[in-house]
């Protein structure tokens, strides 16, 4: 399983490592100590990854570091290479038939990602230079040179990531790769990666699970801590405080507001004091290992007026038939029709919505989208999504309010199978 | 002081106030025209913890907990933001008094909403105009910049004749000094980084997963009303001398030597702390380089006075070390909204041209090492964050300096 890894073949040594333990700052670090994923899964990714660049025709891919978006931009390194948790910026030089290169920014970086992690022999620094000049001094190892017609695969290019529609790769990087390398064709890799992330494996799921309970833990310390009086933001940073004592990894994304009627999600919570009658609205992530299990879970200061609900009692039936609608063979639209149909039979105005994930931007893409708005995902299974359908209806202040609800699932063969364990409910906290 | 209202509406989120909003716009301004900058691009990059979109947040305090936006900056007219999704800009509109234009890209690009507001401002496929981007060439934490690639080419093939230059020095120069509102934000945060030291100093046990007291830490600060997510590079093991980004599971044992960098962060603002803590008694050569860096800490501080050098404050240090016979090394940066100025110094040649004003706030961070019972070499890093002042840094958090020894 996942907590610790066998031994590695043919690594390299760490980077400015010395037998005289005196000649380094850095006192040891066992792999042992951190969470990370088998050889057998490194050896099952990287040969599927591989297979895929000789569908494509591609010689090497190139993964470039972002530690955006609670670091879900960085997701593709992270696939590739196991590196790394919060905020090490990494590079992956991923090549056919050669061995992968990590490269990370600061020299002291490289060889505790080196020897907390078992993947990958060759994890390099940056120091004073630049991205590019790694980049371009490991592609002349790999025999590349000004006159090389290869096809390279650049991960992060533009349109092919919702959350970042015009990829992640820096101006300055890309270009000067360009110039050091004016004959080959750079190609977009993002949406051959996205599909091999897709599908995930045995220990990818239990990484989710874990994940799960990690959001198990923040649901409840929401309905533990909210109540009339006090701030906010202070009920956000119990829920955070929850998952990461809990084991969780950090950044992770909590979207969460709690006021009457809410409709949309905010990424920060603000610091005004919760009245009766307030209502949350949220997108809580649970991540462990990397992997982000993501649920949605209202929760009402009081007594939830009928029509929160009907509206809930409608979006749960709308997960629930997505959920049994999720079964390799099937599509997303498929999905989508399960959960509309149970709204229209409601009479409610409601929207089927899913959203992949994994490491970061795993497909099948998010959509919003009815059953025919959009090209429809086969299903597989092994794929990994939150179903989350909306509804809403007009609450006591006039506006508007959504629920929103929803949790993450697998596709096994019979439907989809939630990775979490708290009551799915609408939560009427006594104030 | 920060705004407690918002014209008539309570300000749910801590802000600046237009005073403070009107004079960065006029220094920045000033400065664009020294160049001779007609428009200023500050683009989304929410990585290394939000740091990196440090200058639109300076420009706009849009920014928060990875809300991804783009600050469009003219010289002359109405300030822009754009940002992902409608209901984020919606919310920034609201919460915050100093933008009004927040517009969401929706299903299109960064540089589709750039062009169009830009042929707003009159620029069209023949104009020759400056304009500064930052984020274009590098700083210290992104050595290539943060601009996307497929932005940057787009804009570059919209507006061919346009002269495209980088302003990320010109930002950062401007943000360098410090405004009252500003320095009252990172002593808040330096309040906050209090609580962290506390949570560390209460939570440490042996027996524990060093990823539990990590976990306390960040707890602490967030019950504290700290932003998030900030960075705390830390670990705990026999005589370290490296902060890594991330702890891991070892279970804390006696003898175990914690090393850290620990962020707290108000309204953006960060304050950094480094506070080092032996489990158990630490060994006479712990104490004695504590005792080392502490006094060139204070050395360095009293000569952080407006009108000396960062190299005044590197030999003050230098001497403090020297005076001890201890293996000690001086380091200082600016701290801010991100990677403020004055830049990475560990007591260069060039440290005498960069002379201090009254207002610049860095983290002032000495260290020495000495083998410890390992065998390994430890790092003894003390520092904290402070203010230049007329007579010296003055320390902006309240903990005390010391090296903390657990029972």
């Amino acid at each position: 399983m996942v907590e610790t890894s066998g031994s590695s073949p043919q690594r390299s040594p760490a980077p400015g490592a010395s037998a005289q333990p005196s000649a380094s700052l850095v006192s040891p670090i066992s792999a042992t100590e951190v969470t990370q994923l088998s050889i057998a899964e490194r050896d099952r990714r990287w040969a599927r990854v591989r297979r895929g660049m000789a569908e494509e025709g591609i010689a090497l891919l190139l993964a470039p570091t972002h530690t955006g978006h609670w670091a879900q931009f960085q997701a593709d390194v992270r696939y590739l290479t196991q590196l790394a948790p919060n905020m090490y910026e990494c590079f992956a030089v991923f090549p056919a038939e050669s061995e992968v290169t990590a490269i990370t920014r600061m020299a002291a970086h490289a060889p505790w990602l080196h020897d907390s992690y078992q993947w990958v022999g060759d994890v390099r620094a940056l120091g004073t230079r630049t991205w590019s000049v790694a980049v371009i001094e490991r592609m002349h190892e790999l025999g590349f040179d000004e006159s090389s017609q290869e096809r390279v695969g650049v991960i992060g290019r533009r349109q092919w990531m919702p959350r970042s529609p015009e990829g992640i790769i820096r101006y300055d990087t890309m270009v000067r790769l360009m110039e050091a390398f004016p004959k080959v064709d750079w190609v977009n890799a993002t949406p051959l990666m996205n599909h091999l992330r897709s599908v995930k494996s045995p220990e990818e799921i239990a990484c989710h699970e874990r994940a799960g309970a990690i959001a198990d833990k923040a649901v409840e310390a929401m309905i533990e801590h909210a109540r009339p009086g006090i701030p906010a933001q202070t009920v956000w940073a119990h829920m955070h405080a929850a998952m990461l004592l809990a084991g969780g990894e950090y950044p992770s994304m909590i979207n969460w507001d709690m006021r009457q009627d809410l409709s949309a999600f905010a990424r920060h919570p603000t610091y005004r004091l919760l009245e009766p009658n307030d209502f949350s609205l949220n997108e809580i992530e649970g991540k462990h290992n990397g992997y982000v299990h993501h649920t949605l879970h209202p929760a009402y200061l009081g007594k939830a007026p009928d029509n929160y609900h009907r509206t809930y009692e409608a979006a749960y039936e709308a997960f629930e038939a997505a959920c049994a609608a999720a079964r390799p063979g099937n599509t997303t639209a498929d999905m989508a029709r399960a959960a509309e149909a149970v709204f229209a039979r409601r009479g409610l105005e409601g929207q089927f919505a899913m959203l992949g994930r994994g490491l970061g931007e795993d497909g099948p893409h998010m959509t919003v989208h009815g059953p025919n708005g959009e090209q429809p995902t086969p299903l597989e299974a092994g794929q990994v999504f939150a179903i989350r359908p909306v509804t809403g209806d007009i609450g006591a202040t006039g506006r508007r309010f959504r629920m929103w609800m929803g949790d993450t699932c697998v596709v096994t063969p019979d439907g989809a199978r939630r990775l979490s364990a708290h009551p799915m409910e609408l939560t009427e906290i006594p104030c | 002081m920060l705004s407690e209202a918002r014209g008539s509406l309570p300000a749910e989120l801590p802000q600046f106030t237009l005073a403070e909003r009107d004079r960065r716009w006029a220094r920045v301004r000033e400065a664009m025209a020294n160049e001779g900058i007609d428009l200023l691009l500050a683009p989304p990059h929410s990585g290394h913890w939000g740091q990196m979109q440090a200058d639109v947040r300076y420009l706009t305090e849009c920014g928060i907990n990875m809300y991804e936006c783009l600050a469009v900056f003219p010289v002359a007219a109405d300030i822009v933001v754009l940002t992902r999704m409608e209901g984020h800009a919606a919310w920034l509109r609201e919460m915050y008094g100093w933008v009004t234009d927040v517009r969401p890209i929706g299903g299109k690009s960064w540089s589709a909403l750039v062009i169009e507001r830009m042929a707003e401002l009159g620029y069209d496929a023949a104009s020759r105009g400056r304009v500064g981007v930052i984020g274009y060439a590098g700083s210290a934490d992104a050595p290539e910049g943060i601009m996307r690639y497929d932005t940057m080419a787009d804009l570059v093939e919209a507006f061919p004749n346009v002269e495209w230059v980088s302003a990320t020095e010109l930002v950062n120069h401007v943000r360098m000094v410090k405004s009252a509102e500003e320095i009252a934000c990172i002593e808040r945060a330096g309040t906050i980084a209090d609580r962290a030291v506390r949570a560390m100093v209460e939570h440490a046990r042996p027996g524990i997963p060093a990823q539990m007291l990590w976990a306390h830490i960040h707890a602490a600060m967030l019950l504290a009303g700290g932003e998030y997510p900030n960075m705390i590079n830390w670990d705990i093991r026999p005589d370290t001398g490296f902060w890594p980004r991330y702890p891991t599971n070892r279970l804390i044992q006696p003898g175990d030597y914690c090393i850290n960098e620990m962020d707290a962060k108000f309204n953006g603002y960060i304050h950094q702390t480094n506070h080092p803590l032996y489990m158990g008694t630490a060994p006479d050569n712990y104490r004695r380089a504590f005792d080392a860096v502490l006094a060139a800490f204070e050395a360095a501080r009293e000569a952080a006075k407006p009108g000396n050098s960062i190299g005044d404050m590197a030999r003050a240090a230098q001497a403090a070390f020297t005076s001890r016979g201890a293996d000690g090394h001086f380091m200082m940066h600016g701290r801010g909204l991100g990677d403020d100025l004055p830049s990475l110094s560990q007591g260069g040649p060039s440290d005498d041209h960069v002379v201090l004003e009254e207002g610049i706030a860095f983290i002032l961070k000495p260290w020495a090492q000495d083998t410890g019972a390992s065998g390994y070499r430890f790092r003894m890093a003390v520092g904290d964050t402070c203010v230049v002042t007329a007579t010296g840094g003055r320390r902006l958090s309240a903990h005390p300096m010391e090296l903390s020894q657990i029972a």
